[in-house]
């Protein structure tokens, strides 16, 4: 019986070993819990290591960007919004074409790039990244908002590299003012 | 019991492939201009009539061009004649083709919608297809083609004939309307589907005539003035589910 192969496509030279590739890390979880934030957070601190840049998904137009363009982390033009087509599912898992193009493009255009941060549109339990996408990915709870999400659990929980709880992070001073 | 294949057949694979809306190429936020058209006014049953209107107006001129292109894909992958550089100079190089497609699109935005999709279309053809000739040389040449060129030349690349692309250009776009109306509108999916069956004779029509086209100018210019206006105000908007 003959060994069965896959055929050789371009995506086995492509990814391997590309040095102009970056760690590609997704930020998922519900809208609000800070996942915004958390990457303004992560470029604030590291931008000055690191050569970052970030994509966002949005639901409805580039709200994200704007606010990250305007938290001044990272020069405008690192920051680049996708827009989902009110699916931020399919976007990040099913049918990852245009975000993988997104990214491609960043990597080229500020090549080397260390890290691409990509951050999916707000969603739910069910919302993860695809691993043609990312390398890792970090899931945003707000446990302010009930035990609800921990406990009903999901696809959202066992998968992600790292959780991210963001009211035992921040002090308890820091207030939402952003709507 | 072996079966050997003859190297030219079509391959029915790689149609259902590049009609199927599992295929990875970005298409799901995409309406086909329904949306536009839903903002505008269109209700549930003026989806049929928008969709026919389309094939009747716009995938004419799609269809059109990429067969050529998968004719011009078709001779460069046969590689230079005996003596000659350029491989004749009969179907259109795709420069010219995406030059005639902007001439008949007046509407930025529709030019820039079918961009987006051809981009994701030209990356599929890439991984699939790196070394074909055709497929470089679109690279090259287009690195951000028209959606229907870069259908016809990752067509080509696979192995789908000429008028089963023509088909599947119109399926493509019939069900794109079809698939979004079920987001926007009451619809139920299961009648819409036999809008799908309803279109076919228009389908095969546009089809047969796309593969009659030999130069650019063959390529109708036959333009729906509301679908370019409505595209152009869907830029406006901030509260949509699809980009056009």
């Amino acid at each position: 019986m003959p060994e069965n192969t896959a055929p050789k496509t371009n995506h086995t030279a492509d990814t391997a070993a590309d040095p102009s590739r970056s760690l590609r890390l997704g930020v998922a979880g519900p809208v609000g819990t800070g996942k915004s934030s958390l990457i303004a957070t992560i470029c604030r601190a590291m931008a000055g290591e690191l050569s970052i840049g970030v994509i966002t998904n949005d639901i409805y137009t580039d709200e994200d960007a704007r606010f990250l363009r305007s938290a001044g982390v990272l020069p405008a033009e690192r920051i680049r919004a996708v827009e989902t087509g009110a699916c931020p599912h399919t976007a990040i898992r099913d049918d990852v074409t245009t975000n993988l193009l997104a990214v491609e493009d960043l990597e080229v255009d500020f090549a080397p790039l260390d890290l691409v941060l990509v951050e999916s549109g707000g969603d739910n339990l069910t919302a993860t990244f695809s691993p043609a996408l990312v390398d890792a990915q970090i899931f945003v709870l707000d446990v302010a908002g009930g035990g609800d999400v921990a406990r009903k659990g999901g696809p959202g929980l066992p998968g992600p590299t790292c959780w991210s709880s963001t009211r035992s992070i921040w002090p308890r001073t820091w207030t939402w003012t952003w709507t | 019991m072996t079966e050997t294949i003859p190297p030219a057949a079509e391959s029915a694979v790689a149609a259902f492939l590049l009609a199927d809306s599992r295929l990875p190429s970005g298409a799901y936020s995409h309406s086909a201009g329904l949306e536009p058209a839903v903002m505008a006014g269109l209700q549930a049953d003026g989806v049929y009539p928008y969709l026919v209107s389309r094939l009747q107006s716009v995938v004419r001129m799609e269809t059109a061009a990429a067969v050529l292109a998968h004719r011009r894909a078709a001779v460069l992958a046969a590689g230079p004649p005996s003596g000659e550089h350029d491989g004749g100079g009969d179907p259109p190089a795709f420069a010219a083709l995406e030059a005639a497609l902007d001439a008949r699109t007046p509407s930025p935005a529709q030019r820039d919608a079918s961009r987006r999709l051809g981009r994701g279309m030209l990356r599929l053809a890439l991984t699939l297809k790196a070394g074909n000739c055709a497929v470089a040389t679109l690279k090259r040449e287009v690195p951000r083609p028209t959606r229907p060129v870069a259908l016809g030349v990752a067509a080509q690349a696979l192995g789908v004939g000429e008028l089963q692309l023509a088909k599947l250009c119109c399926y493509d776009d019939a069900q794109s309307v079809v698939a979004a109306a079920l987001k926007l509108l009451p619809i139920d999916p299961m009648s819409a589907t036999a809008w799908i069956l309803a279109a076919e004779p228009q389908i095969n029509a546009v089809a047969h005539h796309a593969v009659q086209a030999r130069t650019a100018e063959d390529i109708p210019a036959l333009s729906a003035p509301w679908m370019e206006h409505w595209a152009e105000d869907h830029t406006e908007r901030t509260r949509r589910l699809f980009v056009a």
